[in-house]
């Protein structure tokens, strides 16, 4: 039965669908979770018995259909006044209040499944809040397009957006040989650590299913080597050819064509070989802007600069927009829209604190060692020992980390200039800071020191361990630009 | 149009720490405590059925050292506990709503209400026991951006609720 007119001032309860849909998505959820165990359970023998397995099977899926009618009972959603509200949660209940004038786009999306019980999932894009949904799984087709007319009539219009004129034309255009020196610096330790990690963890979940044993699967790899080193080093020769390989390939894949251009509305990227990426990167959206090299590439002078949008904080990987950088040059133009460098020859830099060094060898390196140790020295002996190559190293990166440190400051924005080995700066304006917080440890607070987290909608930066006053003068001024200026 | 750039004294300017924060209720202490004891039975039935299942664990030195750490976290737990609810404490002005919380860690966090993207009221069934409910303020910004002031009245957090609203309203009305 189709509802003609809806009025959105009273509660509505979701179509009959979403019930269908919530349900889907838990069944989803749990099969993510427990597919080795259904796996183990269809291929095991099967006793006549009902076992314990079966029980939890009945039970999750028993949690599971309770859990979706009462979800779909508890959610509400409707228009008081200037704002969307939506009700929701049977144990812990829940309000959100979205105003009207923050929704920046509703979007309708159907999947195969709404397709089918002809329904539509209703989202509402609000600048980014990745802790929270603001979406109703589903509601009649007909009524998700009037319920998207009614909000985008009723909700009070934005100004004009200003359009800043700039030149359209290539800034940069990536050639065969700047691939060849990304792809020879770039992280080879980071393709053979991922790599390593997927078949540790394939070989976890499915060594257990099918009886599979580690030293089993060992002696099996002896069997083609004459010795251990042998097998040793042809393994780590071969792991490092993979990693070498496969960084190689993430690199091409990612970078092949690269071009950047400026255009009216702000920079819009295209590279790709098989997966071709069109971005456009709007100025307005651009947060802060980073850049970064590790030590190979600051040898070659390549840097990957990173703008950091609305949204695309570090969960967000498809968000997230990387350019690399051949040349040096090139960092003030693409800083030209946002803002440009700061004179950093002029202003006084401020640095952060020696207690830093002590305080991270003692966290990075010297308790985890030593818990590790402690845990390892059965199997190992003395070996263990060996983590204090790492006790060594965690407090050269964090001397060099606290050494190098400087942040430079203006009326309209800051720069960092940080790392150990490598080296990252940032350029971030006052204006675009969401919220500030000044945080001390216990160890902090005996040395009147501070750390200042700076969240901004496209990710958050950290000032470590400087004077007290100093991340108090941080925050107020961060927060009399936010507060003198309206949005 | 004449351009003014004027010098800023930081000295001047509004100072977040200097302000008087208020404690929130007294009852959420309550709240907090059920939490711990929950946790603690939990971390012993845990213990308990490990030790209870798994018989290589049945000898008097694996109990009394599990015993002792069972103990150990329950009672540094309760103590982080009744210190970081010393110190969770609120306040509003004109401009940003503050929160101090924390022991280990010591934070003060500020949240201007022209970033404020909606705020939500939250009740759990402890809460509500006692009728304390927590509001969420949330922002445009990532992860740790968002103010969660808890041990709240539902009225007070009702009217905080409309009162950071309205502000956000009155911000986007001036704004155009």
């Amino acid at each position: 039965m189709k509802r003609q007119h809806v009025d959105w001032s009273v509660p509505q309860r979701q179509s009959w669908a979403a019930l269908f849909i919530i349900l889907y998505k838990m069944l989803l959820r749990i099969l993510r979770i427990f597919w080795p165990l259904l796996l183990y359970y269809i291929f095991k023998n099967k006793a006549n018995r009902f076992d314990v397995l079966e029980a939890m099977i009945v039970g999750l899926s028993v949690i599971s259909l309770l859990g979706s009618v009462l979800e779909f009972l508890y959610f509400r959603f409707f228009i008081q006044g200037d704002d969307l509200i939506i009700k929701k949660g049977f144990i812990t209940k829940n309000t959100i209040s979205l105003p009207l004038d923050k929704i920046q786009a509703v979007h309708i999306e159907q999947t195969w499944l709404h397709s089918l019980l002809n329904a539509s999932r209703v989202s509402f894009d609000s600048a980014g809040s990745e802790s929270i949904e603001v979406k109703i799984d589903a509601i009649n087709k007909a009524e998700a397009e009037g319920f998207k007319r009614f909000i985008l009539d009723t909700k009070p219009q934005s100004s004009s957006e200003e359009l800043i004129p700039v030149q359209e034309d290539v800034i940069i255009r990536l050639s065969g040989a700047d691939l060849v020196r990304l792809s020879i610096s770039a992280n080879h330790l980071e393709a053979f650590v991922l790599m390593l990690a997927f078949f540790v963890s394939a070989f976890e979940q499915l060594k257990d299913i099918f009886n599979l044993e580690y030293m089993r699967f060992i002696s099996w790899v002896y069997q083609f080597g004459d010795s251990k080193g042998a097998v040793l080093l042809s393994g780590i020769i071969l792991a490092l050819m993979v990693s070498v390989i496969i960084s190689t390939a993430r690199i091409v894949f990612r970078y092949f064509n690269f071009t950047i251009s400026s255009s009216r509305k702000g920079y819009s990227i295209h590279s790709g070989l098989v997966n071709i990426q069109e971005k456009l990167v709007p100025f307005k959206k651009i947060q802060f802007i980073s850049w970064r090299a590790n030590w190979i590439r600051k040898q070659m002078g390549l840097f990957l600069l990173h703008f950091h949008a609305i949204g695309s904080d570090e969960v967000n990987e498809k968000m997230r927009v990387k350019v690399p950088i051949t040349n040096d040059d090139m960092i003030p133009v693409l800083l030209q829209q946002y803002h440009p460098l700061l004179p950093t020859g002029t202003l006084t830099a401020l640095r952060i604190h020696n207690a830093f060094i002590g305080r991270r060898m003692l966290l990075s390196g010297l308790l985890p060692a030593a818990i590790i140790g402690a845990g390892l020295f059965f199997y190992f002996g003395w070996n263990v020992l060996w983590l204090s190559v790492w006790i060594i190293w965690s407090g050269i990166s964090a001397w060099l980390f606290q050494k190098k440190f400087r942040l430079w400051t203006d009326h309209r924005a800051l720069q960092i200039k940080r790392g150990a080995l490598g080296r990252e700066e940032l350029v971030l304006r006052w204006d675009m800071i969401q919220s500030v917080a000044v945080q001390q440890s216990i160890y902090q607070e005996g040395r009147r020191l501070a750390t200042v987290k700076l969240y901004t909608a496209g990710g958050t930066v950290t000032i470590p361990y400087i004077q007290l006053h100093q991340a108090r003068a941080i925050a107020n001024y961060a927060l009399y630009m936010v507060e003198a200026r309206s949005k | 149009m004449e351009f003014n750039n004027p010098s800023i004294d930081t000295a001047l300017l509004p100072q977040a720490e200097a302000i008087n924060l208020q404690p929130i209720e007294r009852s959420y202490w309550k709240v907090l405590q059920l939490e711990w004891l929950i946790t603690a039975i939990v971390l012993l039935i845990a213990g308990g059925s490990a030790i209870f299942f798994i018989k290589s664990l049945q000898s008097n030195l694996i109990i009394g050292l599990a015993s002792g750490a069972w103990l150990l976290i329950t009672v540094l737990y309760y103590y982080i506990v009744r210190q970081s609810f010393k110190r969770k404490a609120y306040a509003l002005r004109e401009k940003d709503a503050l929160y101090r919380t924390g022991f280990i860690i010591r934070r003060l966090q500020v949240c201007p209400f022209n970033r404020i993207q909606h705020c939500s009221v939250h009740a759990g069934p402890l809460e509500r026991r006692y009728g304390l409910a927590s509001i969420s303020l949330y922002t445009a910004g990532s992860e740790g951006s968002d103010l969660r002031i808890p041990g709240l009245t539902e009225a007070t957090a009702a009217s905080i609720r409309e009162f950071i609203m309205q502000k956000v309203r009155s911000d986007e009305e001036a704004a155009r």
